[in-house]
């Protein structure tokens, strides 16, 4: 249980669940107010800098808002919207591209047609129209990048499920009478799981970083909810004078980033069945 | 070639489906460009005025008629944002995407592939390890924070490359096909030639840089799960030799993934294409949607991604048809 | 021992001239500064068209300013219209008379005459060819061509702030135009200070010095604009020398470049001011206590100074200083949270008031800071505030501020060079649904001032409307801020307030 193979489950696992725990117990954890302003103290290096001060570990944004709380608190926003994001996303293209890719004809046309006029949407416009229409917020996002990311999934496992059909397990699983369903549900979802896990754990990642990009566009959620995209976003022309407001946060993004990969590798190396019969 | 033409007629319906999509949406999203273009100044009687001269009193779908009654015959309108016709726009613009877009993928096979493959013929090395933390890396960087840090260090602190723009003004090159590079590189005209390598550099590593992360990883695991095929066994017990089984067996098999992800990412490249644009400064049409969209300008818009559209469509034919040459035995 | 030495020395100094000459400086032609020959401008809005009347904006017009002129020009420093292209003119009934400059030449050769104004005037009001301008001209009925050197403006009614939507209307050759008809804008033929070369849209937009110009030779012989809207590039482009002016520098930054070697910080008093404006249409803001309580509980000279880092100017009174009609007289409200819960409670809100504060992320600098900063001080002065931040097109659409639809926003007006602009546009009763606010007082003050002709009578009941309006209270007056240009140390340039760059106020020194 504890051998080398199961370290990167551990890790990612602790990396991400540290993370939950941030995002719960936020108020608990985090020593300050992350909307309190104290404009006096406005641009304060870190603490163990010269010029920081001990009441700010982090040190403070251009409101003088203290980084670390907002830290803290921007993991709510993050991994609320990574993982609900990824788990829609996933569910709808999963099952739809396996539909396609095992049914073939009929299913396989019309969810092609779905998919490709999604694909043709580039994924910033999705967001654009549905924040300029239902406005900004946490739920407008999850959605508008949710309609951007199902296809991934959707593409991928209809293309794998595409190969898998003609391979001899999944004819002789048939031969032996096995019915539509249980060959797709027992033989070939299982062995696209590495696939969706990467791009899953991909795509949890870029969840993450396109947050970032709607709030370099000015759009993503209202500004008075801190979340990691829109502190950086925001600390980005502060780069000379300040740059804490940006290393943070981009550590912030970066550390979840790799929890949530290894994770994912770790996974894939213990529920592909394949593997396990090898080693 | 049945296929093909079945294909190619059944993207008419799906191409028409997304014309009136974006019209309905761009139409029912709030804002008004006559508002918009108008400004500080305009008075409501300025701005009904103005309505009326470019027809936007009309039902939605005399409009909707009218647009698709012109594109038909190849007239795609007027933008009002930039009074210029959305033919012209474009094509002024296309080439440069594409120009950047082509570089970009260019940079993320020639770092990713390679590395991806020799991570995973090389699995749980040292090596391994640290090109899949490098490609960690490329996916958490937002890449407008990538753009600004390159310019920043490299354009503003070390003056190495220019910071926006496609070509120094005074640099001239002769207009062929409207791709910088390979017009200068015909015209042999060297130092045009490397003035816009300078301009494309930065851009060109900024929008690739994500997706070549993304392309190492994919190319990485999808190695290894072929090389836990039967018939890669089966051909190392035939005594074939291991350079013989990797590229034989392994990268062919493994090709097909890699090749799905990267149609599947044209898309993450030209939405990426609009952040860069941005900010780069770069002419291209990523920069040219942002703005079409927030001046509400629908009918540039609507060209624009109607474009995307069947670029993506087009790129994804290509795909399915390398697949069923790569891998003989899929058919559609 | 010691010739291994000298080669290991002498192989690790060729390695890094190797790498210094492949890593080459971008930059080498002006490494340190600008020069005669070019200036170049990367400036955050460059003409998205080649149709000169294709916009309405301050720094398109400095642009298009270098090929062509306009007849009347206003002076900031005497705070009054001087003539450019007119060498006078008179105001009489519903007439305006221009008598032209004589021995003004375009750069085809051809005499500046009354018909090219006509002609120009017309491409103006020609909104299918895609002008903005028209509404410039909505109240005047004939334009005559007396002679070859008059040009009378007949208008619908007596219009004496005509000479206001005469600034900025440039005039193009209509030789030029019967040549080339349709494809004029391609060519556009001024008498400017210089000539049109190339037009690249997201590119290049480049001119040429006129050495035959009749106002004097300008010092510098090109000057190229460049749109870059990204702060973090145009600085890089100027620090680099890529950019010999750039403009928008952040004021954050204005410290730390101060001290750079090559380059100077230039800062003007901008003509943008800003506000929060209320609509009455919308509770509370019906009620005059309340919006007084709002104005108390604003403390604009903090924001300025902790925002902005003290580079902006709270404005005392209705408007700013410079504007016409500005009475220094006047006072801002001052900061006191205390009033403000008071009148908050004589207004029946003992227990403070809930508000929505709307604002456009993005459009202005710093905006969600400022907005921040607001909420949190009103907060202190008693009310409960919920910021509201709408996509730009949303903002000032019909469902936004121009339809009357958000009760309490913060807002710039541009170019506000006088305080008519802004009465008339937010304050009287039906121009625009911006505020809803009306009053018949006001109204009446705001119209017999755009009759009057006579500049000192005109300002005196421009005052007398900005005492009432500060009673009143229908707005928080805020700040204008700096406009922020950097230049390198070598170029020497005239300022304007109006975001204006015009090349033939500069030189090098």
């Amino acid at each position: 249980m504890f051998s080398l193979r199961y370290l990167k489950v551990w890790v990612g696992g602790a990396i991400l669940l540290l993370l939950c725990v941030c995002g719960v117990a936020a108020p608990l954890l985090a020593p300050r107010d992350p909307q309190a302003q104290t404009l006096e103290d406005r641009l304060r290096p870190p603490r163990w800098n010269e010029n920081g001060s001990p009441a700010y570990f982090l040190g403070t944004d251009n409101l003088g808002r203290d980084m670390l709380s907002r830290i803290i608190y921007g993991s709510r926003i993050s991994l609320i919207v990574g993982a609900a994001t990824v788990i829609f996303a996933g569910l709808v293209g999963c099952t739809l591209g396996a539909i396609a890719g095992y049914f073939g004809r009929g299913a396989d046309e019309v969810v092609s047609k779905i998919s490709e006029i999604f694909l043709a949407f580039p994924f910033l416009l999705i967001a654009i129209a549905i924040m300029a229409f239902l406005g900004q917020g946490v739920g407008n996002l999850i959605m508008a990048l949710m309609l951007s990311r199902w296809v991934q999934y959707c593409r991928v496992v209809r293309g794998e499920v595409l190969s898998l059909k003609q391979r001899d397990f999944i004819t002789a699983a048939k031969a032996l009478g096995g019915r539509d369903w249980y060959v797709l549900l027992r033989h070939v979802l299982p062995n696209t799981f590495a696939s969706v896990t990467v791009i899953a754990t991909f795509g949890m990642a870029i969840v993450i970083i396109t947050e970032a990009s709607l709030s370099f566009l000015g759009l993503g959620v209202p500004v008075h909810i801190p979340t990691w995209g829109s502190m950086l976003s925001e600390g980005r022309s502060y780069i000379n004078r300040a740059p804490w407001l940006t290393i943070f946060p981009g550590l912030a993004i970066f550390i979840t980033v790799f929890g949530i990969n290894l994770l994912g590798d770790g996974l894939r190396d213990i529920f592909d069945p394949k593997l396990r019969r090898q080693r | 070639m049945n296929t093909l033409g079945r294909r190619l007629i059944g993207a008419i319906p799906v191409l028409l489906g997304i014309s009136f999509l974006i019209f309905l949406l761009m139409h029912i999203a709030p804002g008004d460009p006559v508002t918009l273009l108008l400004g500080d100044d305009a008075t409501p009687a300025d701005i009904e005025r103005t309505r009326h001269e470019w027809g936007l009193d009309q039902p939605l779908i005399v409009q909707y008629y009218d647009f698709v009654n012109r594109a038909v015959r190849g007239d795609f309108g007027k933008s009002l944002k930039f009074n210029e016709s959305v033919t012209k726009l474009i094509a002024e613009r296309l080439p440069a995407t594409l120009e950047l877009a082509f570089a970009s993928l260019c940079v993320a096979i020639m770092i990713a592939v390679p590395l991806g493959v020799y991570s995973a013929i090389k699995h749980d090395s040292l090596f391994d390890h640290a090109g899949m933390s490098i490609a960690l890396i490329g996916v958490s960087l937002p890449n407008f924070w990538l753009g600004i840090m390159l310019i920043y260090f490299l354009g503003g602190q070390l003056n190495l490359l220019p910071v926006a723009g496609r070509i120094e003004y005074g640099v001239e090159v002769k207009t062929l096909t409207g791709l910088y590079l390979l017009d200068s590189l015909l015209t042999a005209n060297f130092a045009a030639f490397w003035n816009v390598l300078q301009h494309l550099l930065m851009p060109a590593f900024t929008l690739g840089s994500a997706l070549a992360a993304i392309v190492t990883r994919i190319s990485r695991s999808s190695v290894l799960e072929v090389m836990r095929q039967d018939y890669v066994t089966t051909a190392r017990a035939k005594g074939l030799s291991e350079t013989n089984v990797i590229w034989r067996h392994i990268l062919r098999n493994a090709l097909i993934t890699i090749v799905t992800i990267l149609g599947l990412q044209l898309g993450a490249l030209l939405s990426g294409s609009v952040i860069t644009e941005t900010v780069f400064s770069y002419p291209g049409i990523g920069d040219l949607l942002i703005q079409s969209i927030s001046a509400r300008d629908y009918k540039l818009t609507q060209v624009l991604i109607l474009m995307f559209a069947i670029t993506y469509f087009v790129v994804n034919l290509l795909i399915d048809l390398l697949y069923s040459w790569i891998d003989p035995r899929i058919k559609f | 021992m010691r010739t291994l030495i000298d080669r290991r020395s002498f192989l690790k100094t060729s390695a890094a001239l190797a790498v210094s000459a492949a890593a080459g400086r971008y930059v080498q032609r002006n490494a340190y500064g600008a020069s005669l020959d070019r200036v170049t401008i990367y400036h955050t809005s460059v003409a998205d068209s080649i149709n000169p009347y294709n916009h309405s904006s301050s720094p398109i017009y400095g642009q298009w300013q270098h090929v062509m002129e306009p007849l009347v020009e206003l002076d900031y420093k005497k705070q009054d219209y001087v003539g450019v292209l007119a060498e006078s003119w008179q105001f009489q009934g519903n007439k305006w008379t221009f008598k032209l400059k004589k021995n003004i030449k375009f750069h085809n050769g051809a005499p500046l005459t009354s018909k090219d104004v006509a002609f120009s005037i017309e491409k103006m009001r020609d909104e299918k060819g895609g002008s903005l301008q028209a509404s410039n001209f909505k109240d005047v009925t004939e334009v005559q061509t007396p002679d070859d050197l008059t040009v009378v403006f007949v208008t619908k009614q007596p219009l004496a702030i005509f000479l206001d939507r005469l600034e900025n209307r440039f005039i193009l050759s209509k030789v030029a135009g019967d040549k080339f008809g349709d494809k004029l804008y391609d060519n556009p033929i001024g008498t400017g200070p210089y000539k049109f070369v190339s037009y690249q849209r997201g590119g290049n937009m480049v001119f040429t010095r006129n050495d035959e110009y009749w106002g004097g030779k300008a010092a510098i012989k090109e000057i190229v604009f460049r749109k870059v809207t990204e702060d973090a590039a145009r600085l890089a482009a100027l620090e680099s020398g890529q950019a010999d002016f750039i403009n928008n520098v952040p004021d954050h930054e204005v410290a730390r470049l101060q001290k750079h070697p090559r380059i100077r910080i230039d800062k003007i008093e901008g003509l943008r001011m800003f506000f929060l404006a209320f609509n009455m249409a919308f509770k509370p803001w019906d009620n005059k206590l309340v919006r007084q309580a709002a104005n108390y509980s604003i403390d604009a000279p903090a924001i300025v100074k902790n925002i902005f880092d003290g580079i902006g100017y709270p404005i005392n009174g209705p408007v700013g200083a410079n504007v016409v009609g500005a009475d220094p007289k006047l006072k801002r409200y001052p900061y006191d949270p205390q009033k403000s819960k008071e009148l908050l409670t004589k207004a029946g809100f003992p227990n403070g008031c809930d508000i929505q504060l709307y604002y456009s992320a993005g459009r202005y600098p710093k905006d969600r800071e400022v907005c921040q900063v607001v909420s949190a001080q009103m907060v202190k002065g008693g009310f409960r505030v919920e910021l509201i931040s709408q996509e730009w097109a949303l903002f000032w659409d019909k469902q936004g501020v121009n339809g009357g639809k958000l009760p309490f926003y913060y807002i710039g007006r541009g170019s506000l060079t006088d305080a008519d602009t802004l009465y008339d546009q937010y304050f009287r009763t039906g121009t625009t649904k911006r505020t809803n606010y009306s009053n018949p007082d006001l109204d009446k003050l705001v119209e017999e001032q755009q009759k009057t002709a006579d500049q000192k009578k005109r300002i005196a009941i421009l005052q007398n409307a900005g005492k009432m309006i500060m009673e009143e209270a229908p707005f928080i007056p805020l700040y204008n801020l700096a406009d922020i240009y950097g230049v390198a140390r070598n170029l020497v340039w005239k300022m304007r307030p109006d975001e204006k760059v015009l090349g033939w106020d500069m030189s090098i020194k």
